[in-house]
């Protein structure tokens, strides 16, 4: 028996016009917490899938502890070893914490025995070092405890290995302080973790190797302590570090809009600031700490219920987007598919919508002023399609991202928030993103930038406000603008 | 102040969404003290019978709700069943017409259940068609005359009873512990659970979701037959019309016992409260003289309150 | 390419050439089928189902559902007969008829704009109002038939000769053009296409949503009244199972049960067609009854078409996928 308990052999998978996975050859030894890292769109996920059972690989070999393996589906996967724990959980909020563990899997014979399941679960939860009460339903948990719950499901199912998909991204520091131990322990039992993350200081503290997919393909592999953060960062962007982000040319003016003692519900508490003309405010904090709560309230998607925002100094009432894209704000939401674009429809109808009042002569919409306005932002933004009648269902992410942008310019309006305007989309795309964002600053739009990548924020940002739990922790600027600052601000 | 703000939140979603029951438990204490046939042994006798009969068809539409759909088709089932069980009892006798009305109602439900399921139709689209097109079929074949039987086997059965109890509420009984201990402590049961709270986490957890989502029209396909079928022991006959509220009545007294259209959670024994909650408020309306069309009239407004009441609780919870 | 989209035209307009086929047949054996004057009746009895139908039509496209409309029917035209016969003006009496039908609208509209409902909730909440409003509807007469008080004028005319013909094609006509060429339509795709998506781009949703409802109550109000009118009494079930044949008329002509896309003038095309198609199958001798069933079944054919086409469509465009 080799010392590997996973390989990947040569895994090539293909979709329709494009290559996701070339050739990636990954060798994972038993008992190592492995990472694995790369850039949205480098292959990661798709990897992942493809470890999990969700797509079959085109070409290429898994072989686990030496024997080859045909997965099918994710149930299939864990049965045969290898649990993944998504970012957004597979669990089911209605149901009990112990029927999410042996979900589909009942215990008993031909009767369902719930006081062996819930002994069992008990028993589960306690190995981790955990004591609640298993027959709460699970949408009661903290996401904390979710994660724990999913880490008992894959115990359940004797995993050999586990995959975790950026298993920090929704924890405080305190939680990741108490999760770090449990897959330190989870290793000592002879557990293998692949660890997904970008977050390079993670991969310092708690793994042993590092693997690096760029463009679907393996650009490198190392023993964590034989590397540095550079090499990796080198090794994920394929150039130097410099050119990831374009300088900030612009000086703020004067407050355009002003944010006072804002609250909403439980999310949003006493929130205050100001945006200034050109400047770029970034708002940095862990999912969940009210930052998109934010924008939509300021938008007035989901209007506030204390406070009062003033634009240009004049107090205004926002109650509906309408009202809130008539005092000039404009929102890039952070989910496209869901709330930016109605992707069955053509690039011209998506991009007009926003100020058809535009594009129209007494009651009509003319046809003619639509395509003027549709190919000029084609252009501006270098939006690859190949007309501008295309559905957008055919358009890749970045052009996507670049249409929902086009919309809110076309849209004219001087405040804009930008919830994380860059995930999903590749690095060039990226870069093209950012420098659209300096364009729009210079030209005296004001922007508000919501982003979980902290180095973007940090790059891109004049300012930075930290959120937690709803509240705004604290400001940096300047030399304070540093990972670690924003960090310590979301301490409990 | 700020952290006494969620449990007070949590105490108002209490609220509304018992609103209705509270509502209707206070109704029935205020009859009781006003009016003296409401609270006799005749009319608690009454009430069970009339119940029994929808609260058969109610149990398995809560495991439609659960799943996560609905059904309109019910009704017209019930009504094609009744006309079914009634020729059948005049022609191959009571063991054969209770057996044939349903397979047959299970093989209406089945098909609901494949569009569903299977072709992925919008349920109310589904059910719409179906329901409009038995109910046709049960006009069809009786050319709209109401239709009796003599059967004596099946007047035998019908004079079954346990002191004032006849074999409706019986079978009724049945078929609540049959479908407690099915979503409880089947593997079946829990899978509809898991589809109707995440359909693609059930999916992935390889839960057979398909067959989750089409097992529960085809259960409630044959409980309305069973229901017709009861119908039918008691009144002896058949007709195309009857029953032409009962899916509308399925769906209110589920929602009033506390299954969320959301789906995902709420169970049978709930909507046993929310069948003898509807069951009392309409025999009190009788009882004081309130007219069929104004009858009417209310159970619109009954369901219309309890959807709009259980989408504003879904919403509640949520943040 | 000229096969494939002959392909795309059998696949996209099945329903139709099959229906279209059987009026051939009808034809064919019955020689007094296809005569002018035989359509133009077809033409008569459709236009109420079809001006209801258009109402339908916003509502689907701007992705909801309205199940009320059979009950409104009923309930204008009992509210225009009642007020003609006490002596009302006639033009009052009629807009009293309409009113109550843009009421039932904006309570449905209110009602599923608070709760943010999908179809599924907007069909429950108009299946509740259907009872509401037929009950209603019920409660002047006892459920029994009231006969009208007409004599000729503005209110008789609304339903004689080829005037519910001509308000139906009117209708319809202004209707696709508000659809198809401004601003009010587009919203209405988008919200229809992705309400949330709509909600992020500054578009007023509640508002939009409760003017579709709104409309379909105002065109079944419209719809109940020209019924009357042609019948001079009104029955207060005469708008009992409306809500089929508008609902078949509207998929038929092919407008998708999912939202965001469909054509007011396809509905038209639908509406005629399941009036011809009835009309064939009462000369061929076959019952109401039968009709009722042949009914379910095509609404059924018709969403189950539109849903596989759709499926397959998708998977031509994941193979077509060339630009990701």
């Amino acid at each position: 028996m080799n010392d590997y308990v996973l390989e990947m052999n040569g895994i090539t998978k293909v979709f329709p016009g494009v290559v996701a996975l070339d050739d990636v050859t990954l060798k994972v030894k038993r008992g190592v917490i492995h990472a694995l890292i790369g850039e949205n769109g480098a292959g990661k996920s798709t990897l992942m899938k493809v470890l999990n059972g969700v797509y079959t690989q085109t070409s290429g070999s898994l072989i686990l502890e030496g024997k080859e393996l045909e997965l099918h589906g994710v149930r299939d996967a864990q049965e045969k070893g290898i649990s993944t724990i998504f970012q957004e959980f597979n669990l089911i909020n209605s149901l009990s914490v112990a029927e999410n563990i042996f979900l589909g899997r009942y215990l008993g014979k031909g009767h369902i025995d719930w006081k062996k399941i819930n002994a069992n679960a008990k028993k589960l939860i306690e190995s981790l070092g955990f004591n609640f009460d298993v027959t709460k339903p699970v949408g009661r948990l903290s996401t904390a405890e979710k994660q724990l719950v999913e880490i008992a499901k894959a115990l359940s199912y004797q995993a050999k290995i586990i995959v975790m998909d950026e298993p920090t991204s929704s924890l405080t520091k305190n939680e990741i302080e108490i999760f770090f131990p449990i897959i330190k322990k989870l290793k000592e039992d002879g557990i293998t973790i692949i660890y997904i993350s970008h977050k390079l200081d993670e991969i310092f503290q708690i793994c042993d190797m590092v693997s690096v997919l760029r463009d679907g393909k393996l650009v490198g592999e190392s023993f964590v302590k034989d590397t540095s953060r550079e090499k990796i960062i080198e090794m994920m962007v394929g150039r130097a570090m410099d050119a990831e982000y374009p300088p900030r040319t612009v000086k703020p003016g004067e407050t355009v809009l002003s944010v006072k003692n804002l609250s909403r519900g439980s999310t949003l508490n006493n929130i205050s600031f100001d945006l200034r003309q050109g400047e770029i405010l970034g708002i940095a904090g862990l999912v969940g700490a009210g930052r998109t709560e934010l924008a939509e309230a300021i938008f007035g998607a989901d209007p506030l219920d204390k406070g009062s925002i003033e634009i240009y100094g004049k107090p205004v009432s926002i109650r509906s987007t309408r009202e809130g894209k008539m005092n000039s704000i404009g929102m890039v939401t952070e989910d496209r598919k869901e709330t930016g674009l109605v992707l069955d429809t053509t690039v011209t109808k998506n991009i007009t919508i926003t100020k058809l009042d535009a594009v129209k002569k007494g009651p009509i919409i003319r046809k003619g002023m639509e395509a003027k306005v549709a190919n000029e932002y084609v252009e501006k933004l270098n939006i690859r399609t190949p007309s501008i009648y295309q559905t957008l269902l055919n358009l890749s992410g970045g052009n996507q991202q670049k249409v929902v942008l086009a919309k809110w310019l076309f849209s004219d309006v001087e405040i804009m928030i930008f919830d994380e305007p860059t995930r999903g989309i590749d690095i060039g795309a990226k870069y093209e993103i950012y420098c659209l964002m300096n364009t729009l600053t210079e030209q005296g739009k004001s922007i508000i930038m919501i982003s979980s990548e902290l180095p973007e924020v940090l790059s891109m940002s004049d300012r930075l406000l930290v959120m937690h739990k709803g509240e705004i922790k604290g400001e940096l600027t300047g030399q304070d603008m540093t990972g670690d600052k924003v960090m310590e601000l979301v301490i409990e | 102040m700020i952290k006494s703000l969620p449990s007070r939140k949590r105490v108002v979603t209490f609220i509304i969404e018992n609103a209705v029951s509270v509502f209707l438990v206070g109704f029935v204490i205020f009859m009781v003290f006003t009016k003296r046939s409401f609270s006799t042994w005749d009319n608690i006798v009454n009430i069970i019978n009339e119940s029994s009969i929808y609260g058969i068809a109610a149990c398995a539409m809560t495991v439609v709700v659960i799943s996560g759909e609905f059904d309109l088709s019910a009704s017209s089932i019930f009504g094609w069943s009744t006309v079914l069980f009634t020729i059948c009892c005049n022609t191959i006798g009571v063991l054969g017409a209770f057996i044939v009305t349903l397979l047959c109602g299970a093989l209406f439900g089945a098909f609901n259940g494949f569009l569903v399921a299977k072709v992925k139709m919008p349920a109310f689209v589904v059910t719409l068609g179906t329901m409009i097109a038995i109910r046709g079929l049960a006009y069809v074949v009786t050319k709209a005359q109401p239709i009796n039987t003599n059967n004596p086997t099946l007047k035998a059965i019908s004079q079954i009873h346990i002191g004032d109890i006849s074999i409706i509420p019986m079978v009724y009984l049945a078929v609540i512990i049959l479908f407690v201990w099915f979503l409880r402590y089947t593997k079946f049961g829990r899978d509809i659970y898991a589809t109707g709270g995440n359909y693609e986490v059930a999916r992935l957890s390889g839960i057979n979701v398909v067959f989750s989502k089409f097992i529960v029209f085809t259960m409630l396909g044959a409980a309305a037959a069973l229901a017709a079928i009861m119908y039918g022991v008691r009144i002896k006959a058949g007709w195309a019309p009857y029953g032409q509220d009962l899916s509308l009545h399925c769906i209110t007294a589920t929602i009033i016992g506390g299954t969320s259209m959301l789906g995902g959670n709420g169970g049978v024994h709930k909507t046993v409260i929310g069948v003898i909650l509807l069951a009392v408020l309409f025999n009190a309306l009788t009882l004081l003289g309130v007219s069929g069309s104004m009858q009417k009239f209310i159970r619109g407004l009954v369901l219309i309150t309890v959807i709009m009441l259980d989408a504003v609780v879904a919403k509640r919870k949520k943040e | 390419m000229n096969q494939k989209r002959f392909i795309d035209v059998v696949r996209n307009n099945g329903i139709i050439l099959v229906i279209l086929l059987l009026i051939i047949v009808t034809g064919i054996i019955e020689r007094n089928f296809l005569t002018f004057n035989n359509l133009l009746n077809v033409l008569r009895q459709v236009a109420v189902v079809g001006i209801v139908a258009c109402g339908m039509t916003y509502c689907i496209i701007g992705g909801a559902f309205d199940l009320s409309v059979g009950s409104v029917v009923s309930l204008a035209g009992v509210i225009t007969i009642l007020n003609i016969n006490a002596g009302v003006n006639e033009y009052i009496a009629v807009l009293y008829g309409l009113m109550a039908g843009v009421g039932v609208g904006v309570i449905n509209g209110v009602l599923i704009s608070l709760i943010d409902g999908r179809s599924g909730e907007a069909f429950i909440v108009t299946y509740g109002m259907q009872v509401v409003v037929a009950s209603i509807a019920l409660f002047p007469s006892n459920g029994l038939f009231i006969a009208g008080r007409v004599s000729e004028g503005f209110f008789k005319s609304l339903g004689q000769g080829v005037m519910p013909i001509i308000i139906f094609l009117g209708i319809a006509a202004i209707m696709e053009f508000s659809l198809k060429k401004t601003k009010y339509g587009r919203v209405m795709c988008f919200i229809g296409g992705n309400m949330d998506v709509a909600k992020m781009s500054g578009i007023n949703i509640k508002l939009n949503r409760i003017s579709y409802f709104a409309i379909s109550g105002l065109l079944a109000g419209l719809g109940g009244v020209v019924l009357c009118s042609r019948v001079t009494s009104s029955n207060p079930t005469a708008g009992l199972n409306y809500e089929m044949d508008v609902i078949a008329a509207v998929v038929v002509g092919g407008t998708e049960m999912s939202g965001g896309s469909g054509s007011v003038m396809r509905t038209v095309i639908g509406a005629v067609i399941m009036g011809v198609m009835s009309n064939a199958l009462n000369i061929l001798g076959i019952t109401a009854y039968h009709q009722q069933v042949v009914k379910g079944i095509i609404i059924l054919i018709a969403v189950a078409m539109d849903i596989l086409n759709k499926q397959l469509k998708l998977k031509e465009m994941a193979h077509d996928k060339v630009f990701a």
